[in-house]
């Protein structure tokens, strides 16, 4: 068992347990962006940072990969925290305006402005889509390329997967594609793949080496960057 | 197609992923590599250089490797050192070395004239170290502490031309490139940090984005999760720290200091003039041979070319990019001679534009150097009448009473005066501020606006005792003896001491006046270090003058009231401070004496503003040294209405920079009689108008090396005044312009040719 403290509650957990787990255990809400329930914690999103440490050695950890340590010592939402927190909310807002989960978390936190150059972007490269597809469906048919600004979400290759079966799970799990798929009709603007399981446009056969979410969507004709 | 990257595989969680056959992408840590590295067992990662102190360690003991370096921070560290210096190449100091040995001792300091300003620590993601923090003992926690990190052990070296902004954008470049992108902090954080940089190097950002630049790169060292990530920011961070003048000179006054970024210098040699005279305009007018129009570009942004074609410092040379890109600078100084020698001042009808209104009270300007005479022009052409006053029997300033003329011959000056001068300007000469006139009387008499520009005229003092002596002679009443009254004070052995251009121009006027033996010249530093123009201390040395540097006067010998001897101290080279410059230290028992006739002080020149220093509510607020203060934007004093500038804030300057001030006080007191606010936000100004390069024959020889002015020879000056400096060859004027790089057409190519060639405004003769 390992002992902490969260905001001054002390605490026994497992050994193993992550911070976030301690943190949400306790009731403390720290909000997520890459995490889900059932998929492998990654830290991609930068969202659950917590405080911990003292001193000159306080530092921010992302709490969803950070596994409790012996006598450690946990803020959740001290001043450093929120500032980080606003700005990664902030950023995202400037990335990915779109998206509803992101447009929640902005008003939830607080975030009223966004002072970058407003981008429309359609991905924040989660990676919850790539982690569903190995983890649960056990497919790896989609993974990241690419780094820095050209890291993206993709096949191998970019060549029309073998070992995709078209369940739409990634399409599920994203946070940013609530608005992407709308296929031709904008008007039913849920994501056509995850509600019926089979987007319409990587049936298609003309689109041969197309998957909507990993290219400009030719399909749909929504016009992306 | 790019790949996962090798640069964040520095850090061990990605190599070990990418040894493993993934991309290179760190994960939390713990658990650490020891604890579960490759394949998930324990896994040692070291870089090269520790690895190879173990033997050491091994063979001769811990405590012997403890005994090199600073406790906690024991052992080497070698950099690269590289960038702005002598020296270049990989040292292996131990730790705790100073900043100052790697760069001054081991490093050489900088190439050239330039002064090393800041280092930069760690590779791309290091910080810059200012040079103000140079004693700084280079271990880890002393650079973490300055905002720089110890890295891969490089050390840039950046020097005046080196821009801090652009810096920080160039690694923010790097860094976003490499970033692994895994952190939505570090992937999209780099690149806005990038974004507004760049906003900043194109003059486009506002001060509210520095902000938020700050605030972002805090949040990105904060919340990433490997070392990339978390150190991506310190170019940022630590430049925005130490050098936010920079930021803020490119963001407030669309300036670039160190004039590297494009958007902003636009063509150098134009943008380094205070005037912004457009020296690419007419030096391009000159290699296609119209002569005309290259006098109209000059005298559109400067009412004293000729003079400045002889007496300018030509910073436009310094920034010239056939210069600093490692050929010789164009001479433009010497071109606009050329093109000056061959024109009437009085040829040229300047454009009025009358800005004043109807009922606009009289401006008193006060000073008629450079500064005061080109304010009274300015404003005259915006219509206002203008009585300008001084305390000499004639107008002219330094331009007459201190610079020779053997450099600027009298009519020169003279002639380039009465072209300015017109029916709304009156000249009241032997007036003097505080004996004939004051602020509150010129007020009283209905001016609306008072222009100061008293320039600096009182030679400071050795303070040493005995400077009241006979035959000691400060260097301003000196020249001032001989330029107005053909008095000849200096006679016998004359000794200067200073290393200033009042300096040398006053040892050689000494050197050409009856009954002196000879003249020697006492500096404290090097001639590398003095700050009068070089191509004016190789004259007069040439004309055989004794040149003495390192060394100080401490005793000025007497005998019946009369100077016979001054008694010298030898300096050697120390420290240098904060500027680079190394200080002088007196070699105890050094001392040896010079016998003389005629000592001449010249170690620089106060202002006197005794004159508006007056007790009560209205005094002028004026520096310990007698120089006025103002609001270095708009001119203005303390006073409501009373604007200042030239040397009389600055301390001895230059012409250029007078005329600039005059230029911009002109501006300033429109502004001010029309109650219009003063501030207005600053413009970069880029080059606008096309001219097209002239034709070359297909396989011409573009002309390499930089044309001299051809000098009187040595042996024909003697004691004369006739001037040193003669014109170019048309043929070699034409040569010298067409080595011009046309920084200009950057900008004005699309522009056409025929639209933008403006007409010919001269007036044939005089008018
Ligand atoms: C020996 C020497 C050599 C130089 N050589 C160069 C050179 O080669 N290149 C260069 O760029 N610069 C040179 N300079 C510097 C240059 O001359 C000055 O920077 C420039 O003249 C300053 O212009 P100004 O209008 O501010 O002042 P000034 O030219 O000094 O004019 C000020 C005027 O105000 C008048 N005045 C002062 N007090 C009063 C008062 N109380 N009432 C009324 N009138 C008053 C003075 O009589 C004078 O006419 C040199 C300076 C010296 C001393
Ligand atoms: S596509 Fe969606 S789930 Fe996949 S990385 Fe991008 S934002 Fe995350
Ligand atoms: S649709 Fe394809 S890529 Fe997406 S989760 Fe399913 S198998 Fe993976
Ligand atoms: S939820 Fe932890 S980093 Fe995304």
């Amino acid at each position: 068992m390992t002992h902490i403290t969260v905001n001054g509650i002390p605490l026994e957990v497992e050994n193993g347990t992550t911070l976030l787990e301690a943190a949400q255990f306790l009731g403390f809400p720290i909000p997520t962006l890459c995490h889900m329930e059932g998929l492998s914690p990654y830290g991609a999103c930068r969202l659950c940072v917590v405080e911990v440490g003292e001193g000159a050695r306080a530092k921010l950890v992302s709490s969803c990969t950070y596994v409790a340590e012996e006598g450690q010592k946990v803020r959740t939402s001290s001043a450093r925290v929120v500032r980080a927190r606003k700005m990664v909310i902030e950023l995202l807002l400037a990335t990915c305006p779109q998206s509803k989960q992101i447009q929640d978390l902005a008003s939830a936190h607080d975030v009223r402005q966004q002072r970058f150059r407003q981008e429309h972007e359609d991905c924040i490269l989660c990676g919850r889509c790539v982690r569903m597809c190995e983890e649960q469906m056990v497919a790896k048919a989609i993974g990241f390329a690419g780094r820095g600004e050209s890291r993206r979400i993709g096949t191998p290759f970019d060549r029309r997967s073998e070992v995709c079966r078209t369940c739409g799970g990634c399409m599920y799990v994203c946070p940013a594609c609530e608005l992407r798929c709308t296929y031709t009709e904008p008007d039913k603007a849920i994501c056509g793949g995850c509600a019926n399981l089979a987007p319409p446009c990587i049936e298609k056969e003309k689109f041969d080496d197309l998957m909507c979410y990993m290219k400009p969507c030719v399909a749909c004709e929504i016009p992306r960057s | 197609m790019r790949g996962a990257g090798a640069f964040v595989c520095g850090e061990e969680t990605a190599l070990i992923r990418s040894v493993m056959g993934y991309a290179g992408e760190p994960r939390q840590r713990p658990p650490y590599p020891i604890q579960k590295g490759i394949e998930g067992r324990p896994t040692c990662i070291n870089n090269v250089e520790t690895l190879a102190n173990i033997p050491v360690v091994v063979r001769n003991g811990a405590a012997a490797f403890a005994k090199v370096g600073l406790p906690g921070n024991t052992g080497t560290k070698i950099f690269s050192v590289v960038g702005k210096i002598r020296n270049t190449g990989l040292v292996e100091v131990p730790l705790g070395t100073t900043i100052r040995e790697v760069v001054h001792d081991i490093g050489g300091g900088a190439p050239g004239k330039g002064r090393v300003k800041a280092v930069q620590t760690g590779g791309p993601s290091g910080g810059c170290i200012p040079a103000s923090l140079f004693d700084l003992p280079i271990d880890y926690d002393s650079l973490a502490q300055a905002g720089s990190i110890m890295g891969s052990g490089g050390m840039i070296v950046m020097d005046d031309h080196t821009c801090m902004v652009d810096v920080a954008k160039y690694f923010m470049k790097f860094l976003k490139d490499e970033s692994c992108g895994k952190c939505f902090t570090c992937r999209k954080g780099t690149q806005r940090m990038w974004e507004i940089l760049d906003d900043v190097t194109a003059g486009r950002a506002t001060l509210s984005q520095l902000d938020l630049l700050k605030e972002l790169a805090e949040a990105v060292k904060d919340t990433s999760m490997c070392g990339l990530g978390q150190s991506a920011p310190n170019p940022v961070l630590s430049t925005l720290r130490y050098f936010r003048d920079e930021y803020e000179a490119h963001v407030v006054q669309k300036r670039c200091p160190a004039f590297v970024c494009d958007q902003l210098v636009g063509a150098p040699c134009q943008t380094a003039c205070p005037l912004g005279t457009e020296a690419w305009r007419y030096v391009a007018h000159i290699a296609r041979g119209e002569n005309d129009l290259a006098y109209q570009a000059i005298r559109e942004a400067n009412p004293f070319p000729s003079v400045c074609a002889r007496v300018c410092n030509h910073p436009c040379e310094e920034r010239c990019r056939a210069g600093t890109t490692g050929g010789e600078a164009v001479a433009i100084r010497a071109l606009k001679r050329f093109v000056t020698d061959q024109a009437d001042p009085l040829s040229f009808r300047p454009k009025r534009t009358p800005t004043a209104p109807a009922d606009a009270p009289r401006v008193a300007v006060v000073g008629c150097g450079p500064a005061g005479l080109t304010a009274a022009h300015y404003l005259s052409l915006r219509g206002y009448k203008v009585t300008a006053f001084d305390t000499e029997p004639e107008p002219g300033g330094m331009l007459f009473s201190a610079i020779p003329a053997y450099r600027l011959p009298h009519d020169v000056v003279r002639r380039e005066i009465a072209s300015i001068l017109d029916e709304n300007v009156s000249v009241k000469c032997d007036t003097m501020l505080g004996r004939d006139i004051t602020l509150d009387g010129l007020f009283k008499e209905g001016y609306g606006a008072v222009f100061l520009a008293l320039g600096a005229h009182k030679s400071l003092r050795l303070g040493l005792p005995g400077e009241e002596s006979a035959g000691v002679l400060p260097s301003i009443q000196f020249l001032k003896a001989w330029n107005l009254r053909g008095e000849s004070l200096a006679r016998g052995r004359v000794v200067v001491v200073g290393g200033g251009n009042s300096a040398i121009d006053a040892a050689r006027v000494a050197m050409r006046q009856e009954g002196v033996e000879r003249v020697t010249l006492l500096y404290r530093r090097t001639r590398e270090e003095m700050p009068a123009f070089e191509e004016e201390v190789e004259a007069a040395v040439q004309e055989g003058i004794a040149l003495v540097t390192l060394t100080s006067p401490v005793r000025i010998l007497t005998e019946g009231g009369r100077v016979t001897g001054v008694e010298c101290i030898k300096n050697a080279l120390g420290e240098r401070d904060a500027s680079g410059r190394p200080r002088p230290v007196p070699i105890a028992g050094s001392e040896f004496t010079v016998p003389l006739e005629t000592l001449i002080v010249a170690i620089s020149e106060g202002s006197d503003t005794d004159c508006v220093a007056v007790a009560g509510a209205n005094r002028i607020a004026t520096a310990p040294t007698g120089t006025v203060k103002i609001d270095r934007e708009t001119l203005a004093t303390n006073r409501p209405g009373v604007f200042a500038g030239g040397d009389v804030v600055t301390g001895p300057n230059t012409v250029v920079d007078a005329i600039a001030a005059g230029k911009r006080a002109a501006v300033m007191i429109d502004r001010y009689l029309r109650a219009e606010p003063l501030k207005v936000p600053a413009m970069p100004r880029l080059p606008e108008i096309f001219v097209a390069p002239p034709e070359v024959a297909e396989g011409a020889e573009i002309p390499k090396g930089r044309v001299e002015a051809p000098r009187l020879p040595v042996a024909a000056r003697g004691r004369s005044f006739a001037e040193v400096e003669v014109s170019l060859s048309a043929e070699a004027a034409s040569r010298e312009a067409s080595r011009c790089l046309r920084c200009d057409l950057t900008f004005t190519r699309e522009v056409k040719e025929k639209d933008e060639v403006p007409e010919l405004a001269m007036a044939g003769g005089a008018s």
